[in-house]
């Protein structure tokens, strides 16, 4: 959308788009009055319909940076970096470069009217991911997974995943049909196909994860659970990978469909891997929409399901996953117990537990032969 | 005048950083190699391979293969049309992963492959019949419409290059958005050949970052340490 009709525009309210929690804001400094202040002072910006909606469906990561950039057009509206449309008077376009958003905009009459929100093609490609679904296949002379060149617009594969943080597009695909193909190994995994929960970094991932665990429902999670239902649509069987973050953004998606739909997704199947979501709250949330669950395959010194999930069986997951906190950042494989398909078969977790039963029955021996 | 005290969040992150610093090993810098060996069908080759591999990926403990080059079986694969290939050993290595946040900036994969020439009148053992039956694999393996789904540009160059006095072709390909692929392959009869595949898998979310120069350098080192009998 290029034209310049602007009926429909609304007020450009910074602090709607940019509202975090009160730490993420406090750590981020992300949520000033200064931009609203500097809207009061200089130009006053409306929003298309569109922008907004488009805006509603970003990170928050991405929705912080954007404003910021929009707010800044109310004082100069034409800074340096904007350029001008050809053939159109007062229509210009600037590049958001942490994000590569282009925002193309109007100014007439003392105010910037925001006419579109799109990605800058130039920068796809360089970490600058949206969301979207993308079909994977075994290719090449060892059968590795490559990337069908372009998103698709549902899921025509019987097996599907969704990866956790920190993984763009390229490392997802080959991560996912690891886990893929160790977890159904049976099934002779040739092709599936990728939800791509994008990245911007470790502490906004991790700020997005926290609002799924709190039912604040993602932007992301919102798309995963139009999905879901899409693939009850269809009518065929769906068995979902879900990896770290990519748990919590699936039960939450399920959530917020049951929610606003209270409709079953029954074509979908789903096996967590070291997810981030709560067994017990999960289980409910799949039954009200009737989703099989194929198995939570946690390693039991993973903090990622054992603390951050609440899912440690006993004291010994607790303890070994708090030891394990500070090896999921070592680059080292084997004390790392995150992220790999855990296979159960792990020699420190065999020889912990090993270690805790000979106990257990050192103490009962000395307990039984105490007198009565 | 009363002194400020220091926040419990800081010194939580204080003694975070600092068990995670001293539970990291000292070594890791320099990470270590295992010597992996190779006998195909008689012919021994040996290479040298950093164990620092990927902690997320599942990495390959097996140091010694003996593999028959003429068994027709172990061409053929369940994931593939492919007869011509047979995998043999599949690693990964990260680079740049931080400290706390952010994952891998860059993911190099080598991929180990014995190969049959598709056409079996080729002499692989000659110099430039293997570079044209290279050229032809490719093309069969990625045909056009796989080139077209996958996003495969043709190699630009094929060639012969020596490294370490072993003589390898070599070429390269970009695929999907750029990621780069590197080949080299080295006859191991008139119609195998082992073929050597090293992919960047870029994971920098747009961050420059050098985790490429570092994969190279282990793509050289690799490569150098190749030795064959």
């Amino acid at each position: 959308m290029t034209g310049t009709a602007t009926q429909g525009f609304t007020n450009f309210n910074p602090s709607w788009y940019q509202r975090l929690s009160n730490n993420a804001a406090r750590v981020r400094n992300t949520v000033t009055n200064l931009d609203i202040a500097a809207i009061k002072a200089g130009h006053k910006i409306k929003i298309s319909p569109n922008s907004h909606l488009f805006l509603e469906k970003l990170s928050p990561y991405q929705r912080v940076q954007i404003t910021r950039k929009i707010a800044s057009l109310s004082p100069t509206p034409r800074p340096n970096d904007a350029s001008s449309q050809k053939n159109a008077d007062n229509i210009y376009s600037v590049v958001e470069i942490n994000t590569g958003f282009a925002i193309s905009y109007k100014v007439q009459a003392g105010t910037v009217y925001i006419l579109e929100i799109v990605p800058n093609p130039k920068l796809m490609g360089a970490g600058k991911e949206l969301p979207a679904l993308y079909v994977v296949k075994r290719a090449g002379p060892a059968g590795q997974w490559a990337l069908v060149n372009k998103p698709v617009e549902s899921i025509n594969t019987a097996h599907a995943a969704i990866n956790g943080q920190s993984n763009d597009l390229d490392r997802s695909r080959n991560l996912m049909g690891v886990h893929l193909s160790t977890m159904f190994k049976q099934d002779v995994v040739k092709e599936f196909t990728l939800f791509h929960n994008p990245t911007d970094g470790g502490f906004w991932d991790t700020y997005e994860s926290s609002l799924d665990k709190k039912q604040q429902t993602t932007a992301v999670s919102k798309q995963f659970s139009k999905v879901l239902a899409d693939v009850q649509a269809k009518g065929n069987p769906v068995k979902w990978l879900a990896h770290s973050q990519g748990g919590l953004i699936f039960t939450e998606g399920a959530r917020f469909h049951w929610e606003n739909n209270h409709t079953e997704l029954t074509n979908n199947s789903v096996q967590f891997n070291a997810g981030a979501n709560n067994e017990a709250i999960t289980k409910g949330i799949l039954k009200d929409v009737k989703i099989d669950i194929l198995g939570f395959n946690n390693h039991p010194f993973d903090p990622v399901p054992n603390l951050i999930g609440g899912n440690a069986k006993d004291w010994v997951s607790k303890l070994g996953s708090t030891i394990g906190l500070f090896f999921i950042f070592t680059d080292n494989p084997n004390k790392s117990p995150h992220t790999l398909p855990y296979t159960g078969n792990s020699s420190v977790v065999n020889g912990v537990y090993d270690v805790r039963n000979k106990s257990a029955l050192v103490v009962q021996s000395i307990v039984n032969s105490l007198p009565k | 005048m009363l002194k400020k005290k220091p926040s419990s969040t800081a010194f939580f992150i204080a003694l975070f950083v600092f068990l995670t610093t001293i539970i990291m090993e000292p070594g890791m810098a320099t990470p270590k190699s295992a010597l992996i060996k190779l006998d195909l069908s008689g012919q021994a080759i040996s290479f040298s391979s950093p164990v620092n591999y990927s902690k997320d990926f599942p990495w390959p403990s097996e140091k010694e293969y003996r593999i028959n080059i003429h068994d027709k079986d172990i061409y053929k694969s369940a994931y593939t049309e492919l007869e011509n290939a047979y995998s043999i050993r599949q690693s990964y290595w990260d680079y740049g992963r931080g400290i706390i946040f952010g994952g891998a900036k860059g993911t190099l994969s080598m991929t180990m492959v014995l190969y049959r020439t598709f056409d079996k009148n080729t002499d692989a053992k000659n110099s430039s019949e293997f570079i044209t039956a290279l050229q032809t694999d490719f093309e069969k393996t990625y045909d056009k419409q796989a080139r077209e789904e996958f996003g495969i540009e043709l190699p630009e160059h094929y060639q012969t290059t020596a490294i370490s006095n072993l003589d390898w072709g070599h070429y390269e390909y970009l695929m999907g958005r750029g990621e780069r692929h590197v080949v080299y392959a080295i006859p191991v009869s008139e119609q195998h050949y082992l073929m050597i595949t090293f992919n960047f898998i870029n994971n920098s979310h747009g961050e420059k970052n050098d985790w490429k120069d570092q994969a190279q350098a282990t793509v050289d080192f690799i490569m150098s340490s190749f030795k064959m009998n």
